[in-house]
C-alpha cells in the first residue's frame, strides 16, 4: 500500500507520513473539494476503475479509500 | 419601497404558506412557520440580551439552522447581520467582530468551539446566545444565553420597525492591504435585487434551491432570500454534497440552481457533467468567476428543462448586476476568450467603460466597468478614503452626483450590446470563486521578519480562474514552514498559499518592478 500512500500525497501536496487512515476530505486545507476529485481522477488512473458520485461520497477517509482498493484488488486492507 | 425589509419576503410567505418546507439542513426539514417561531424566539433573545437594541449581530455559524435562522432572527431584531465563518483562522474572526463592532453574536455547536480564542483581546465581548448548545459556561462580562434559556423566550410578536436605508448585512472581503473590507448593504440595494430576480426567474412555492455558498459570501443571499421571498424551500449543502451534486439535486429535488463555475468544471474533470443528469433543474445560474463555454455548454446537455444564465457583479453592486442567458445554437459565437459573456446590465442600472482617467471610451473598445443605480451600496465600513477612491461620480453624465462604483474589471461591449468580462486591471483574483487581494496574502507574508519581498499568484489557472494561490519570497534565514504556520493562522485556506518558492532575488521589468509575468513563466515550465 506504500503505493498508495504516495499517491494520496503526490496529489494532495503533503508528506507522505500526514497520510493515515484517519486523514479525511476537509479535514485539512489541502484536502478540499477540488483535490478530492484530483485523488478521484488519479485512483481511477493508477488502478484502472471508475469511481461514480455515491462512491465519492464514502471514500472520505484514507481509510475507506485503502479498503475500497484492497476489495477491488481482492485484497485485504 | 413602503416599509419593506430584507425580512418581509419571509413574513409574506410565512402567512401564505405556514406549513410548506422552508429549510432543509442534513435530514432536518423545518416549514415556514417552524423557522419563523424560532426567529422570534431568538430575536427576543438578542432584545434581552443587549443593553440597547442590537445594530449588528453577529452569526457564527457554518451550514446549519443556527446560520440561517441566525440572519432572520437579526432581521427580526431590526439589526444587521454580520456572517462569520468558523473556517476562518480565529484571529480574522477576531478582527471582523471588532471591526464590525458586534452586539451580540448567534453561535452553533461547533463554531462555539472556537469561542474563546476568537475572544481573546476582544475590547468589548457582544451578547452570546446558543441555541443549539456549547454555552461557555466561564465567560464572564457579558450576557449568555443558552438553549434552554431560549427556548424558554416567547416568540417576539412585534418586530421593531427597520428603515429601507438601513444596513441590512455587513460583508467583509479581502482586502489590498492586509486589512478585510467591510461592505454594507442596506435593505433598499438588496430589494431592489431581489425584485428583479423574483421578476426574472418566477419563484414559486414549488421551487427547490440549491444552497452552496458559504454565507460568508453574498450570493448565498440569492439562495435564502430569494428562496423565502416566493415560498420556495432552502436545501442547505454540506462539504460532501458539494462533491457530488448530481446526487444532492436528485435527492432533494432541485429545481433552481446557483454556484460558482468551479463546481461544474468540478464535474466535467471527473466526468459526472453528463447528458440528463440534472432532469429536476429549470433555472441553473452561475457567478463568481469566469464561466467557460465548454461549462455553459456541457450544463445546458445535462440540464435539459433548464435555464441556464451567467451573472455577474461585485459586492459592492449588491450579488449580482448583469446576465446573460445561454442560447445553444448562438451563443458560442459570442464568447471571448471561450468565456461566456456577462450580458447586460438589470433593469435601471447604468453601467459605462472608461479608460484610466475615466473617460468613456469608443464603443466595442476594452476599459474600467463602471455601474450606477439602486443595488450601489453607500460605500466601505469605516473607510471613507477607500470610498472616496471606489465610488466616483463623472461630470459627463445626465443625472449630476449619480454614483458609479469602479469595479476594477476590464471589459469590453460587444456589437450586440452584451459585455464581456476579459479580466482585472489589479491584483484582485478569484480561487474557486473566492475574491482574493493578492496584496493581503503579500502582506501576510512579509510579516514575518525574515521576509524581505513576496509575490502571491493565482496557480494553477484553469479555464480562467486560479485553483489555489503560490507565492515566491525573498529574504534571509527564511524558514517557509514556520511562514506557512503563521500565515494560515491568519487567512482562510483559499488564501493560503500551497507552496512557498524561495528566491535569491525577485525578476524585475524593464521599468524596474516586480515581473509576475516572469514569475507565472516559472511556474509554466515547473508544472
Amino acid at each position: 500500500m506504500n503505493n498508495l500512500e504516495k499517491l494520496i500525497a503526490s496529489t494532495l501536496g503533503v508528506r507522505t507520513s500526514e497520510v493515515r487512515d484517519e486523514l479525511a476530505y476537509n479535514s485539512i486545507p489541502e484536502w478540499d473539494s477540488l483535490n478530492h476529485v484530483n485523488l478521484m481522477l488519479a485512483i481511477e488512473r493508477q488502478y484502472e476503475t471508475t469511481i461514480s458520485e455515491d462512491d465519492m461520497v464514502q471514500l472520505i477517509t484514507v481509510a475507506a479509500i485503502r479498503g475500497f482498493i484492497a476489495g477491488m484488488l481482492g485484497e485485504r486492507p | 419601497m413602503n416599509g419593506r425589509s430584507l425580512r418581509s419576503g419571509f413574513l409574506c410567505s410565512r402567512a401564505s404558506h405556514p406549513d410548506r418546507p422552508a429549510l432543509i439542513v442534513s435530514d432536518r426539514t423545518l416549514t415556514f412557520a417552524e423557522v419563523d417561531y424560532r426567529a422570534r424566539q431568538w430575536a427576543h433573545g438578542l432584545l434581552e440580551s443587549c443593553t440597547h437594541p442590537p445594530q449588528r449581530v453577529g452569526v457564527f455559524a457554518y451550514r446549519s439552522t443556527e446560520s440561517y435562522i441566525g440572519q432572520l432572527a437579526a432581521l427580526y431584531a431590526g439589526a444587521t447581520f454580520v456572517p462569520l465563518n468558523r473556517k476562518f483562522p480565529p484571529a480574522r474572526t477576531r478582527k471582523m467582530i471588532q471591526a464590525a463592532e458586534l452586539d451580540a453574536i448567534i453561535l452553533d455547536e461547533a463554531s462555539a468551539t472556537q469561542l474563546a480564542e476568537v475572544l481573546v483581546d476582544i475590547d468589548k465581548i457582544p451578547a452570546l446566545l446558543f441555541p443549539a448548545g456549547g454555552a461557555a459556561t466561564s465567560l464572564t462580562g457579558t450576557k449568555v444565553l443558552d438553549c434552554a434559556a431560549l427556548s424558554d423566550l416567547t416568540p417576539l410578536r412585534e418586530l421593531p420597525a427597520v428603515s429601507p436605508f438601513q444596513t441590512g448585512y455587513l460583508l467583509f472581503t479581502s482586502g489590498s492591504t492586509g486589512q478585510p473590507k467591510g461592505v454594507p448593504v442596506t435593505h433598499a440595494n438588496v430589494l431592489y435585487f431581489l425584485d428583479v430576480m423574483a421578476q426574472r426567474y418566477q419563484i414559486t412555492p414549488e421551487d427547490r434551491f440549491s444552497q452552496t455558498f458559504d454565507q460568508t459570501f453574498d450570493l448565498s443571499i440569492f439562495d435564502v432570500f430569494l428562496a423565502w421571498n416566493g415560498g420556495a424551500c432552502v436545501c442547505a449543502m454540506q462539504p460532501l454534497d458539494l462533491i457530488a451534486p448530481a446526487r444532492f439535486v436528485a435527492n432533494h429535488g432541485v429545481t433552481v440552481w446557483f454556484s460558482v463555475p468551479s463546481l461544474p468544471a468540478l464535474m466535467r474533470r471527473k466526468g459526472t457533467l453528463v447528458p440528463g443528469v440534472f432532469p429536476t433543474l429549470r433555472l441553473s445560474l452561475f457567478c463568481g468567476e469566469p464561466l467557460p463555454r465548454q461549462s455553459a455548454e456541457a450544463w445546458q446537455t445535462a440540464a435539459p428543462n433548464s435555464i441556464v444564465e451567467n451573472l455577474y457583479g461585485p459586492t459592492e453592486l449588491t450579488i449580482a448586476c448583469f446576465a446573460y442567458r445561454w442560447h445553444p445554437q448562438s451563443s458560442p459565437q459570442l464568447c471571448v476568450n471561450e468565456t461566456v459573456p456577462i450580458g447586460r446590465p438589470y433593469e435601471g442600472l447604468a453601467a459605462i467603460v472608461v479608460d484610466e482617467q475615466l473617460s468613456p471610451v469608443p464603443p466595442g473598445d476594452d476599459g474600467e466597468l463602471l455601474v450606477a443605480g439602486p443595488q450601489t451600496v453607500p460605500g466601505y465600513w469605516h473607510d471613507h478614503r477607500r470610498t472616496a477612491e471606489r465610488f466616483v461620480t463623472l461630470p459627463y453624465v445626465e443625472e449630476p452626483g449619480l454614483r458609479f462604483y469602479r469595479t476594477g474589471d476590464r471589459v469590453r461591449q460587444l456589437p450586440n450590446g452584451d459585455y464581456a468580462f476579459l479580466g482585472r486591471s489589479d491584483y484582485q483574483i478569484k480561487v474557486l470563486g473566492y475574491r482574493v487581494e493578492l496584496g493581503e496574502i503579500e502582506a501576510a507574508l512579509c510579516q514575518d521578519d525574515a521576509v524581505t519581498q513576496a509575490v502571491a499568484l493565482g496557480w494553477p489557472i484553469a479555464e480562467g480562474t486560479a485553483e489555489s494561490i503560490v507565492a515566491f519570497v525573498c529574504g534571509y534565514d527564511v524558514n517557509t514552514d514556520r511562514i506557512l504556520t503563521r500565515v494560515r493562522g491568519k487567512l482562510p485556506d483559499y488564501m493560503t498559499p500551497r507552496h512557498i518558492y524561495l528566491l535569491d532575488e525577485m525578476p524585475l521589468n524593464a521599468n524596474g518592478k516586480i515581473d509576475r509575468k516572469a514569475l507565472l513563466e516559472r511556474l509554466t515550465r515547473m508544472a
